[in-house]
């Protein structure tokens, strides 16, 4: 029971990290330039976060 | 943070004036941002004298996101440097309220005076140094200022009372652990992806 419960908790942390890897490899292999794909970044990054901090307690 | 933003951003049940309070809000969001944003780019454009960064410095953002998106899904501990101030209550007092939204607007769209919820806010800090920029960094950065005055806002269209604005923050209690694995998957993909192009 244990066991099944770890290996459920490190899934629920490992597949997010998975699925971002991969689509972060499919976009850099759709062959952008690499000047708007770092603006691109720093969008996502703003968007993410700032979303995100309203969940601040 | 939803108890002290909402009684002066969304407490009039007028919507007329609601509109007015959340397009203040969000405008200052927006400002502050893009002044966090030009310090930043400011900074990385000294440091660079103008010149493009390496690629070594895209590099060290990404392992920089793979490190934090792993700290992000909780898999590794590491420093998460962020301010335990807070927007002045005071000011909802002393104020007009539009004037308070404003306030409220800006402090929190420069984003390092207040709590730092999720990791990805560093890189976003790292990035707009990288960009060596001060006017890509500040468009970017009022990114962040208008995402977050959007949470907001949408929890604007549903507070009336008190008890929503209870119940909000209850739903945003709930869902936390959500946005931090959404945001460590961000980071994942910004990590692998940078490592990519930088090559």
């Amino acid at each position: 029971m244990a066991t099944a419960t770890a290996r459920t908790v490190t899934l629920d942390r490992l597949l997010p990290l998975a699925l971002g890897g991969a689509c972060g490899a499919v976009a850099a292999r759709l062959g952008l330039p690499s000047a708007p794909s770092l603006i691109g970044v720093g969008v996502l990054l703003a968007v993410a976060s700032g979303y995100s901090s309203a969940w601040s307690p | 943070m939803i108890a002290t933003i909402t009684p002066v951003v969304y407490g009039s049940r007028k919507r007329a004036k609601w509109a007015v309070a959340a397009l203040l809000f969000s405008t200052a969001e927006a400002l502050g941002g893009a002044t966090m944003g030009a310090l930043l780019g400011g900074v990385g454009w000294l440091l660079a004298r103008g010149r493009p960064l390496p690629g070594a410095a895209w590099w060290a953002l990404a392992v920089g996101a793979a490190l934090y998106a792993l700290n992000e899904g909780g898999l590794v501990k590491l420093p998460r440097p962020s301010s335990p101030w807070q927007v002045p209550r005071g000011w909802r007092a002393r104020f007009h309220p539009w004037r308070v939204a404003a306030g409220f607007g800006w402090l929190l769209g420069l984003g390092v005076l207040t709590h730092v919820e999720t990791a990805t806010f560093y890189l976003l800090v790292a990035w707009s140094v990288l960009s060596g920029s001060p006017l890509t960094s500040a468009l970017v950065f009022a990114g962040f200022g208008l995402a977050q005055s959007l949470a907001f806002t949408v929890d604007g269209l549903r507070i009336e009372t008190l008890d929503d604005t209870r119940s909000v923050g209850e739903w945003r209690l709930r869902w936390r652990g959500f946005v931090h694995r959404v945001n460590a998957a961000v980071l994942a993909a910004v990590g692998v992806f940078v490592a990519l192009i930088a090559r």
